[in-house]
């Protein structure tokens, strides 16, 4: 009976011990997962539009300064809501961020690389303005830190930054807004103009360009500050592409693409010009990639400057350089590679003649009259690939050569009126 | 009248019979290790008197009549002893300690033996800090898991229940020696006379009650060298194995009691290998043992103790998987490299640590008092590289390893190249270390004073010295044929000097004393860079202390007490301890990161802790126990883990003692043929301080990081078997399963050496992680046979699983910034369980033989022969101790940046030994 009593004992306490393989361990604690978050219930209490209007002049003449922000009239501080739109992960942008609202975007100069992983794409973010510093650099409206009232404003450092910045939740890429512009708008929307506080510094998309230099260049140099390049639409507007040699190697060694295609980038501004700036190659949209720049054969100079010989742009150049030109008029012919611009107020047109179409060697023909000395009194009179005569002054205007102001067309793909 | 008559008359006869009871008492003890022996049946034959003997081994037999008589003594497992007496007309007759011998008693010793000599053999790994712990208590006992696993549970370093060895306590003839600083005791202070001058000794096991002091959570030992105990002649030895020495030469002469009352046994032993299983690893050792004794008179002896020897070796560190895999070996060292034709190391640890004990032996009746006083002086020494404003020396830093390069194909396959063929690539250059001096003393020509640079690389010793005094005292009381009481108390002062001297300068001309990682901060703090502001940029040179120099002062005093009761049905026992414990830093250098806090006497920390046990083993009958043990109480915490960085600054981490509760309960059976048992236990220290240091990339500055309040559990299952297929021939299983863990999320503290940031305390997320580096699950089964013609074969097969990577906190805590490289929320829960994952390491099996022979030469002399082969299976991916790096890459948090580091146990293990005994 006592061994039985035993035996049921060793029995019992080694199935307990077979028992115990279902572990009593526990799961393994994780460390918390921490996504920033705003503070509870913040809120704007000014908008981007707000904020430009409220620290540039708009008359818009005032090309670089910096001066402090300071809060509300009702004592709060100005903080906006807004979204990044930027990222530098290529370099091409460098130590700033983009952020926009309903209302525009704006810069914000930061001294870090890689932002794009503290500022992530996409990632939500109130920013406490005041005490930071609104101005603008070659008229291109900046937010950063002092330097002096008449530099733009410095990079903020990452500390500093962050003490104003209040990022809510991880990056989200599908709500960032994209603007849809034509080159015309952009056209227009020079200083000042309500358009142009809304385009600055927004992520925008251009449909249907092409790009003048196709094939023939590449879009930046390596260790250049930036190179601009230049696309153009149909009705002839332009627009710079402006890319830093200090991106990737594959970007800056990107050769301009051919064909026609949308381009999206951060519309950046400069005195008078806007600049496009991608964020990556994924901005050039539906373009054919080439392969090796082909450099063409240009044809030897020839022409004697008469309307029955006249030059070719080769043999234009070629006098040019040489010093040997002269006040007199002469005849030269050419193809149109790129029209600069054609005001039908003045009636004159900026445009380019070379001998194979292409941008690769060209000579400027600026602000001249149409057919017979004509003024120009629409914009498609001449196009890029018409074959023009011309009779005008050759001259060199500092370093470039060029025809200078007063030439007239002579005829255009060998008809002499419109 | 005649009722007066008659009264006087049962009087007269009554009185003698008072006068004539003796009462007889005595101790039982095994023969050949001197412990006691409890539950021996003690029995006056003719009167039919008995008694039980008890803990102590002693026992008391009253009402006892004059005259002869024989006394039996009776006990499981050894031969019976039976004693002539004449008991003399006396009120107390002492017979004295009968020795009982083993059944099998040549049988277990042998076992023993080659046990102890392979346990010497493994306490020789026990570097300090790197591995932590051997299974540390061997000697007899009958716990059967117990002695299976601290002899055949390697080659994996398995600890008792889970327990760092400072829940272990090593006595010497009662007197606690384990380190006050470091808490635990250092084997290797044994020289490897486990076998010969220290074989005599008690364990206990787990919380079981000893005799000779309070004891602690993982059970305890207590060596005895008190000279009368060894049997007299001599005993040599010669033994060759394939590890970390070769050769080992063993001897040891003792007298005996002589009659004038001397005893003297002398031992020597010696170790050497020119070079170790692993390259490029060395083994000198050499020893010597003295125990001395007079005997007073009856009841007073004293024996004086002195052991001690040096020893010099090289040996490896843990390295990465990649530098193994590479190299094609996990004995792969990178601490060596070739120097004008030889193997020159780079890391050498010398050690010499002699030890004086004097010891007073008071026995009387039921009294027994020992008494010891020690003085012990250590000194040990590491010898490694530093170097300023050049390459690390050592070969596997990680820019050095083709990993570096992953992203560049054509470099990675260079370096694959060069790590796999050249063994230039793989260890240390000293050329280019020595070329690198030179160069440096060739620019200095011509230079002035002011101008010369000193040298690049140098090799420096550090130093860690102790001076320990210490006296102890314990009593053994039988209070009656039931209870005895055991008390004691302990004093023990240790000062502890910490520095380092320049050993070599590689051929440079001096060294300057800066601190070469603070050289970042030259700029911000240019103070940082200077160990001793009082003198800046001191030039040293060879033998000179330099970087820093401080003394660790501890103090220790403890008193306990314990009552072990012994009825028929139930023995039980209680007991409790109280200690004082006082620490304290004294610094020499005032060290420019910390100028206000590092030259001078430091804060006193102060520990008052008790401690209370409690246990019962009930007798259900003469052949099944069930047995319960509780304990309770706190504990300080030890010196080494509160000091945040000792070289720098008096800083300590906010640490309170630890509070231990432990508790287990066993079912025991003990059949002829069959015996074993089966336990479950729990323990959980709370409270608890651990510590380490690392380069944190983030901050760019030596980090020192402190975790306290941290909870860990340790509980499982242990099972212990064995059973006589034949009376020659037994298999033995013993296994344990079970889970050591942390149990809470403790506070973790960051110190920043370069003092340019504050003090940081945040959650570390601990819980349920396990203890690293030790395996959870162990199984082992083996056959054990006992051959004619004194044969003696064991072979046993160990499987060890459930063993993980020591985790670092770094990996553990809230990531801030982590979100940064994770565009999802999904992303960002994957990288954090990748980040927060513990490895698991390899299970292991391994399979080994021991072979004996015993010889008889003339009646007079023995020889024995011993074969033992670990791990027959050549199993090289037994991996004994990994760690996870502390530094991070927080630009990418890629954990393949920083991999973990491992250890390797080396394939099959042989040992031969050849003993003579006459």
């Amino acid at each position: 009976m006592k061994r039985y009593l035993y035996n049921t004992l060793r029995g019992a306490a080694l199935a307990l011990v077979a028992a115990s393989v279902a572990s009593c361990g526990g799961d393994r604690e994780i460390p918390p997962m921490i996504i920033p978050t705003a503070p509870d219930g913040m809120e704007a209490t000014t908008t981007i539009a707000e904020v430009k209007e409220r620290y540039y002049d708009a008359s818009g003449y005032t090309f670089t300064f910096a001066d402090p922000i300071g809060q509300l009239d009702d004592g709060t501080d100005q903080i906006v809501k807004a979204r990044v739109i930027s990222n530098d992960a290529t370099g091409n942008i460098f130590k700033r961020i983009y952020v926009a609202d309903e209302t525009g975007a704006i810069q914000i100069n930061i001294n870090a690389y890689d932002l794009y992983e503290s500022y992530q794409y996409g990632q939500e973010v109130f920013i406490n303005l005041t005490g930071l510093y609104a101005g603008a650099y070659g008229r291109l409206i900046q937010i950063g830190g002092f330097s002096s009232a008449t530099s733009s404003p410095a990079r903020l450092e990452t500390d500093v930054m962050d003490e104003h910045a209040y990022r809510n939740g991880l990056g989200q890429p599908s709500k960032i807004d994209t603007l849809t512009v034509g080159l015309d708008v952009l056209k227009a929307a020079t200083a000042g103009t309500p358009d142009w506080f809304k385009y600055q510094s927004q992520l925008v998309r251009v449909n249907d360009v092409y790009f003048v230099d196709a094939g023939q260049a590449t879009l930046s140099t390596s260790g250049s500050s930036g190179v601009s390049r230049t696309l153009k639409d149909a009705a002839g507007n332009s627009i710079v592409l402006y890319t830093s040699g200090y991106a990737d190697e594959d970007i800056y060694d990107y050769i301009c693409p051919a064909g026609t295609g949308d381009v999206v980038g951060i519309l950046s501004f400069y005195n008078a010009t806007w600049q496009l700036v991608i964020l990556n190659l994924d901005g050039l949209i539906g373009f054919t990639p080439v392969d090796h720049i082909v450099v063409e054969e240009q044809p030897d100079p020839s022409g004697s400057g008469t309307l029955a010989d006249p030059y070719n742009i080769a043999r234009a150049l070629e006098i040019i350089n040489a010093g040997t030109y002269t006040n007199d008029k002469v005849y030269l012919k050419g193809i149109v590679s790129e029209i600069n611009s054609i005001d039908t107020s003045y009636g004159n047109a900026t445009y380019y003649l070379s001998d194979t179409g292409s941008t690769a060697v060209q000579l400027e023909i600026y602000r001249g009259y149409s057919l017979n000395g004509d003024k120009f009194t629409s914009t498609d009179e001449i196009k890029v690939g018409d074959e023009l005569v011309i009779y005008g002054q050759l001259t060199m205007y500092n370093t470039t050569p060029e025809v200078t102001t007063g030439s007239s067309i002579i005829s255009i793909n060998g008809s002499t009126s419109l | 009248m005649r009722l007066k008559l008659f009264l006087l008359l049962l009087l007269a006869a009554w009185l003698p019979s008072i006068a004539q009871t003796v009462r007889v008492q005595g101790s039982v003890v095994d023969a050949s290790t001197g412990a006691p022996i409890k539950g021996a049946v003690v029995t006056l034959r003719d009167q039919s008197l008995g008694a039980q003997s008890g803990a102590a081994g002693d026992f008391i037999i009253s009402g006892a009549g004059q005259g002869t008589d024989f006394i039996i003594i009776d006990c499981e497992g050894y031969e019976p002893v039976a004693i002539d007496v004449n008991l003399p007309n006396v009120r107390q007759f002492e017979i004295g300690e009968v020795k009982l011998t083993k059944k099998n008693a040549v049988v277990d010793e042998f076992t023993w033996d080659l046990s102890d000599m392979m346990f010497d053999e493994s306490a020789l790994e026990d570097d300090e800090g790197n591995s932590q712990n051997i299974a540390a208590l061997t000697g007899a006992n009958d716990n059967l898991y117990y002695n299976t696993a601290s002899y055949n549970f390697g080659p994996m370093y398995f600890r008792y229940r889970g327990y760092d060895s400072r829940y272990q306590m090593v006595y010497l003839n009662g007197m606690p020696m384990n380190d006050l600083i470091r808490g635990r005791f250092n084997f290797s202070s044994l020289l490897g006379l486990t076998s010969r001058a220290f074989r005599n000794k008690s364990t206990t096991v787990g919380l079981d009650a000893a005799l000779y002091g309070f004891g602690d959570i993982g059970g305890s030992v207590n060596y005895n060298t008190i000279t009368e105990n060894y049997a007299p002649g001599t005993n040599a030895s010669v033994a060759f194995t394939n590890s970390n020495y070769m050769w080992r030469a063993l001897v040891q002469y003792s007298t005996g009691m002589s009659k004038t009352g001397w005893a003297f046994s002398v031992a020597a032993i010696g170790r050497y290998a020119k070079e170790g299983v692993i390259d490029g690893t060395f083994y000198n050792s050499a020893g010597l043992f003295l125990s001395l004794e007079k005997r007073l008179n009856n009841h007073n002896s004293l024996t004086l103790t002195a052991f001690g020897g040096p020893t010099q070796r090289a040996g490896a560190s843990a390295t990465y998987q990649e530098a193994y895999d590479l190299a094609g070996s996990n004995t792969y060292n990178p601490n060596w490299g070739w120097y004008q034709g030889k193997k020159r190391a780079s890391r050498i640890t010398e050690t010499f640590d002699p030890t004086l004990m004097l010891t007073w032996l008071y026995k009387k009746g039921n009294t027994t008092l020992t008494t010891s006083a020690t003085a012990r002086w250590v000194r040990y020494n590491s010898a490694a590289f530093n170097y300023y404003k050049a390459n690390d020396p050592n070969p596997t830093y990680y820019r050095y390893l083709p990993s570096y390069y992953k992203d560049y194909p054509e470099e990675y396959e260079l370096y694959t190249d060069l790590w796999e063929n050249s063994e230039y690539m793989r260890q240390v250059k000293w050329d280019e270390i020595y070329q690198v001096n030179e160069l440096n003393n060739q620019y200095n020509i011509g230079k002035s004073d002011d101008e010369k640079i000193g040298a690049s690389y140098i090799q420096e010793n550090r130093h860690s010295n102790q001076f320990v005094t210490s006296i102890s005292t314990y009593l053994n009381q039988r209070l009656n044929r039931y209870m005895t009481l055991q008390a004691g108390a302990f004093f023990n002062w240790t000062n502890g000097s910490y520095y380092k001297t320049i050993r070599d300068l590689l051929g440079g001309e001096f060294w300057v004393d800066i601190d070469p990682f603070s050289d970042r901060d030259i700029t911000l703090a240019p103070d940082n860079l200077q160990n001793d502001l009082d003198n800046p940029n001191r030039r040293v040179y060879k033998g000179d202390k330099f970087g820093y120099d401080y003394n660790f002062y501890a103090l220790k005093g403890q008193a306990w007490i314990q009552n072990m009761v012994n009825l028929p049905r139930v023995d039980f026992y209680y007991g409790l301890q109280i200690a004082y414990t006082q620490y304290q830093r004294e610094g020499h250098m005032r060290n420019g990161r910390a100028p206000y806090n590092s030259l001078g006497k430091g804060k006193m920390h102060r520990y008052d802790d008790a401690m209370i046990k409690a246990g019962a083993t009930f007798k259900l009958d003469g052949r099944n126990f069930l047995l319960a043990h509780a304990t309770y109480g706190t504990q300080a915490p030890i010196m080494e883990n509160i000091y945040v960085s000792p070289r720098v600054s008096d800083a300590a981490a906010d640490a309170g003692s630890e509070r231990v509760f432990s508790g287990d309960l066993s079912y025991n059976w003990n059949y002829r043929r069959f015996r074993g048992s089966v336990a479950a236990y729990y323990t959980s220290v709370s409270g608890a301080t651990e510590r380490l240091s690392f380069y944190d990339d983030r901050y760019a500055t030596y980090t020192n990081f402190v975790l306290s309040d941290v909870k860990r559990v340790y509980s499982g299952f242990e099972v212990g078997m064995a059973y006589k297929i034949t009376p020659s021939i037994s298999v033995t299983f013993a296994g344990t399963y079970a889970k050591y863990q942390y149990k809470n999320n403790p506070q973790g503290t960051r110190s920043f050496e370069n003092g340019l940031y504050a003090d940081t305390t945040q959650t570390v997320y601990l819980k349920n992680y396990h203890v690293g580096s030790v395996p959870q699950t162990v199984l082992n089964l083996g056959i054990d046979w006992v051959a004619p013609k004194l044969w003696f074969i064991n072979i046993n097969g160990t499987w060890q699983g459930q063993s993980y990577v020591n985790i670092s906190p770094t990996y553990h805590e809230a990531l801030p910034d982590l979100w940064q490289i994770c565009t999802t929320q999904e992303e960002l829960e994957a990288k954090l369980a990748d980040l927060s994952k513990q490895d698991k390491l390899r299970d292991a099996f391994s399979l080994n033989l021991s072979i004996g022979k015993l010889m008889y030469i003339q009646r007079k002399y023995q020889l024995n022969f011993n074969l033992s082969i670990n791990n027959i299976l050549n199993n090289r991916n037994v991996c004994t101790y990994a760690y996870q790096q502390s530094r991070m890459n927080t630009s990418t948090y890629d954990r393949s940046a920083y991999p973990n580091k491992y250890t390797y146990a080396q394939g099959i293990r042989v040992y031969v030994n050849v003993g003579f005994k006459f």
